[in-house]
């Protein structure tokens, strides 16, 4: 009954490996092929020869280098802000009681529900009358803050035992120091699952870096790379588009990785709390 | 599910921006009246110390279309503009779409380039909102040779009686055919002339190799040609009602229905068009329409997969007739005197013979300039690849402008919807028909 049942699961685990995997497979695989291999039908799940020509023409056709070092400043400077405005936010709202506190957490909450779409108009002209268009505050500002990482902070933050708080103000440690000392190292999963998200969704964002910006300046590589599929009319180049995007992943799998190990260990202590 | 919600999102932003069109549009009659020097630093490129006039020129697709719009601006800028003292920097914004919605938020911030390429549907609606202006003076001023250009181009440069644009990169669909397979069926290589041999040819294709006669999707611009090819049009003259549930719309919709249930022709959905290329690359169709843009991949595509490619018209049925597509050069309003000198030079230079002959050959497009057909250039390539004459040669004598309703974009949509109901969907014809034309004289006439 048992090695039955662990059978099913082991048969269960392996189609959720595959059904997570296979995407990214098919995108490394096409990213060796020739245009030809691209379309045929029926597919082929191997490549014999593969064409690392295809990353070399991403590299001639796609600023990859500028870009990069784009999404970097842009990535980066989100995430700073983000830390600077959320955590203050998230410990204020959780721990504080104030007049309209309610009412400004379900305002910051309110602001989820504006899709990007309806607000970028606008954001671009607002940006444009301080003359920012173009220059990576036009791209950091606008995603300064996250409406979704205060609400999921100021959550885990209530959870945190009200004792601990009221003998760190016993032993006199000022507000600062138990949102920095106290807060954050508990919440640790919390927020480093926060910093990985954002950074994911900042990493991939295609729509606000390219509805701001009206040159290459500060574009970052999801723009670029979307530029690969950019061709009037013809058969798409999928080999190339793939290749770029093969090359915009792998940051992501590595800061994935590199996140996993903490997250998960993260994730066990707050169960076994 | 991805192109969905790209749809959707692209239907979203169209309608933002409208919305927000409409209230610029009533604001800014406030707003221009004042002072010309406001409209001179409105427009981001100042003269620079050595009066250089600094000007950006948008254009739209990356791939050669972006190196050719590069390498003429580099051309341009050590040449002419060096001369003048203009520099023109080239700038990408996306597809067409990307490039009018871009253009229509700049032009909101007040910072549009001097120069942006357009969809050439779009003209009008550009136009009517007051974001481009009229070249007609600098026109008549500088005796353009406008008769040069080919007449079907030209069509949609002109709203009200006035030049809005230039042509530029500009296409028309032609049919493509595989002649392996034809001569393989025992048909005629160069491909059917009319209709009825559309229908035969598809009809043996089918019976003798098991594979489609003729691919295609629900593509509103091929779609357009069929009712040139009836002499009709896809709407009225004065774009108050559509022909689409006429005799002649009915009867191309029943012609490729019959079709399609024999299994001669497959339709794709407009939603499904990149699955054309797979049945011409695998040799399952034999005859396919596409973009005279597309001759040089098309070529690559066959020599690839060993089989020859032939280009002829689409067939006939009362006579020839295509749509033309692509983009023109639009100039923007509320450019100081000084840039608008200096984007009127590129555009004349950019569509002039010379020019328009380099960008056929690096990009595909047709030749704008009828005198272009003398190059020597030209006459070499036609010699090296025959294909690529047939285009010019249906340009010439059966090319028209398309609609320009400022809500022809919508009006696109519904006759997408038509052809997938009916082609890919089986719908009935007449009923099909008589509820999306009803829905699209709505919207012509709101």
């Amino acid at each position: 009954m048992d090695i039955a049942k662990k059978i099913l699961k082991g048969i269960f685990n392996v189609i959720l490996v595959i059904i997570f995997t296979l995407p990214f497979y098919w995108m490394f695989l096409t990213a060796f092929k020739t245009l030809g291999q691209t379309l045929k039908i029926p597919p082929d799940f191997y490549v014999l020869d593969p064409q690392w020509v295809n990353f070399k023409t991403v590299f001639e056709k796609v600023d990859i280098i500028g870009m990069t070092k784009n999404s970097i400043i842009v990535t980066g400077g989100i995430l700073l802000c983000q830390a600077i405005t959320v955590i203050p936010a998230a410990y204020a709202f959780a721990r504080y009681k104030f007049v309209g506190s309610n009412f400004l957490f379900g305002l910051t909450l309110g602001t989820m529900m504006i899709p990007a779409q309806l607000i970028f108009l606008p954001v671009f002209l607002f940006l444009s009358e301080f003359g920012l268009i173009n220059t990576y505050a036009s791209l950091i500002l606008p995603s300064a803050s996250s409406a979704f990482a205060i609400f999921m902070l100021r959550q885990t933050f209530m959870q945190i035992p009200e004792e601990l708080v009221e003998a760190a103000r016993l032993d006199k440690t000022s507000e600062l120091q138990i949102m920095w000392k106290i807060m954050l190292p508990i919440a640790r999963p919390t927020v480093m699952t926060l910093g990985l998200l954002t950074f994911i969704s900042t990493w991939n964002d295609y729509f606000w870096p390219f509805v701001l910006t009206t040159n290459d300046a500060v574009r970052t590589l999801p723009v670029g790379i979307a530029g690969l599929k950019s061709v009037d009319g013809a058969a798409l180049p999928y080999q190339l588009m793939m290749a770029g995007n093969v090359i915009l992943v792998i940051p992501v799998i590595i800061a994935f990785m590199l996140a996993q190990k903490q997250i998960i260990s993260a994730f066990t202590y707050m169960g076994e709390k | 599910m991805k192109s969905l919600v790209k749809k959707l999102m692209s239907t979203m932003l169209v309608t933002a921006m409208g919305v927000s069109l409409v209230g610029c549009g009533s604001s800014d009659t406030g707003n221009s009246t004042p002072t010309p020097s406001q409209s001179a630093d409105a427009g981001t490129p100042a003269t620079s110390s050595n009066d250089v006039v600094e000007i950006e020129f948008w254009y739209a697709w990356t791939d050669k279309i972006q190196e050719n719009n590069i390498n003429l601006a580099e051309q341009f800028n050590a040449t002419v503009g060096k001369e003048k003292g203009i520099k023109v920097t080239p700038v990408y914004q996306g597809t067409y779409d990307d490039v009018h919605q871009k253009l229509q938020a700049s032009f909101i911030a007040k910072q549009p380039p001097a120069l942006s390429i357009m969809e050439i549907a779009s003209t009008k609606l550009f136009a009517e909102n007051g974001i481009i202006q009229s070249i007609e003076p600098f026109i008549e001023r500088d005796n353009l040779d406008v008769d040069d250009f080919y007449d079907g181009l030209v069509e949609n440069c002109i709203v009200n009686g006035e030049y809005y644009g230039l042509p530029y990169l500009r296409s028309t669909p032609i049919l493509y055919v595989n002649s392996t397979l034809l001569e393989e069926a025992g048909l005629d290589p160069a491909g059917p002339q009319t209709w009825d041999e559309l229908a035969e040819f598809s009809r043996t294709i089918n019976s003798e190799l098991g594979i489609n006669g003729l691919t295609m999707y629900s593509y509103d611009w091929v779609f357009e040609s069929f009712f040139l090819q009836h002499g009709t049009s896809v709407l009225n003259a004065d774009e108050t009602a559509t022909n689409l549930n006429s005799e002649e719309g009915k009867e191309i919709f029943t012609f490729f229905q019959d079709l399609v249930n024999d299994g001669a022709v497959k339709v794709y959905a407009g939603a499904d068009s990149s699955k054309v290329m797979p049945d011409v690359m695998n040799q399952n169709t034999a005859m396919w329409f596409s973009s005279t843009g597309d001759l040089t991949n098309n070529l690559a595509v066959a020599a690839e997969n060993g089989f020859e490619i032939n280009t002829a018209f689409i067939p006939a049925a009362q006579t020839y007739g295509v749509p033309t597509g692509g983009g023109n050069i639009v100039m923007t309003k509320g450019l100081s005197p000084a840039e608008e000198e200096a984007a009127w030079e590129y555009m004349k230079w950019l569509t002039d013979t010379d020019q328009t002959v380099y960008a056929s050959i690096y990009t595909g497009y047709v030749t704008v300039r009828e005198s272009a057909i003398e190059d020597p250039q030209i006459q070499a390539l036609f010699d090296s690849t025959p294909q690529a004459q047939v285009a010019l040669n249906q340009l010439e004598d059966y090319g028209h402008g398309r609609p320009m309703h400022p809500r022809y974009a919508e009006v696109r949509k519904e006759f997408v919807n038509a052809m997938d109901a009916i082609w890919v969907n089986g719908g009935d014809v007449n009923t099909t028909l008589d509820e999306i034309a009803a829905k699209v004289n709505r919207i012509l006439t709101e």
